[in-house]
């Protein structure tokens, strides 16, 4: 399943095709993915680079999975510049991931409505 | 059956390696935990071959649990799956032990291999780690490698430990020179002895400095 922001074909092979295993997990990844997104603005504000560096950590698995590629590219630029810089240059990259995750999260909801 | 434990605190990931794992022929998750110090708990009551672990988790990470699992169960075979792709990381587990290292945005089918080698030649080790750990070794000059004056390597060892550098599992060098998995492993504790290489790593050490193989 191929969509604008997500390719979920990782998913398919890990879950061999189950589209209830799938289900689960995007249901899952829906609960907790906003408040870790939310999280990333929280520490930036806060400056707080090593709780930053560490949300970015967490999120990079489970986007690699969605086959969320731009997502995975924009949360390892903000790894790389958080660790280089410090909080205050980050701005830019968490307001991009948060517009981002709003897409991923419409598109997926929209995957769960359809099948 | 290959008995494996997996400890990792994100549950996303964990749920989706798990179901990997559950559809592997010839593997058995024997538990999952969150933390190290659940695993430790966890082998007190479980036999296990190979553990998926995780550097960053809470209560006890994967660097101390790596430390106490090699010292209370040096039979265990562990493979550490991280999103940390540094040298400061990835060449601390090595050293302490780690038969194999992974990133966590390895496809599928490649989590599959690395535990089949690890289990088969009890070693796994990708090509993005491997690079990683190269570069410190011999780019940063951080070791100098030395290595005694040898023997020459026979024409059939230099093709083994060409296959060794091409991350290829003593099965597919064996299909390549038309030889028995044994023969192979024969080949390659001679070039151990002869370079004075203490394991794989250092053969791959070895053939790179010598010219033997340029990726």
């Amino acid at each position: 399943m191929r969509h604008a922001a997500t390719d979920l074909s990782i998913l398919e092979q890990l879950f061999k095709g189950d589209r209830e295993q799938i289900h689960q997990w995007l249901e899952l990844y829906l609960e907790q993915a906003p408040d870790q997104f939310a999280a990333l603005s929280e520490f930036q504000k806060a400056g707080n680079a090593e709780a930053l560096a560490m949300i970015v950590h967490d999120l990079r698995p489970q986007t690699h999975y969605l086959g969320a590629h731009r997502m995975l590219e924009l949360l390892v630029a903000l790894g790389e510049l958080v660790k280089r810089e410090g909080t205050a240059p980050c701005r830019v990259l968490v307001d991009e991931t948060h517009a981002l995750s709003r897409e991923i999260e419409t598109e997926l909801r929209a995957c769960l409505n359809r099948t | 059956m290959i008995r494996l434990a997996l400890a990792d605190d994100q549950v996303l990931f964990r749920r989706g390696l798990s179901m990997l794992l559950r559809d592997m022929p010839d593997v058995q998750v024997v538990f999952e935990c969150g933390n190290g110090e659940e695993l430790l708990l966890g082998l007190q009551g479980n036999e296990v071959d190979i553990i998926l672990l995780d550097l960053q988790m809470p209560v006890m990470g994967g660097k101390e649990a790596m430390q106490r699992i090699t010292k209370e169960y040096p039979s265990i075979k562990v493979i550490v799956l991280s999103s940390h792709d540094e040298e400061e990381f990835i060449a601390p587990m090595i050293e302490l032990g780690a038969r194999g290292y992974m990133l966590k945005t390895a496809e599928p089918n490649e989590i599959e291999n690395a535990i089949g080698s690890v289990s088969e030649n009890g070693f796994y080790f990708s090509e993005a780690v491997n690079q990683v750990v190269l570069q410190g070794l011999v780019s940063k000059k951080k070791v100098k490698p030395t290595f005694p004056e040898i023997d020459p390597l026979s024409e059939r060892e230099l093709e083994v430990i060409r296959g060794i550098c091409q991350e290829m599992t003593t099965t597919e060098i064996a299909g390549k020179l038309f030889v028995s998995p044994r023969t192979v492993e024969f080949h390659r504790n001679n070039i151990l002895l002869k370079t004075g290489a203490r394991n794989v790593a250092g053969l791959v050490v070895y053939a790179l400095t010598k010219g033997i193989f340029t990726p």
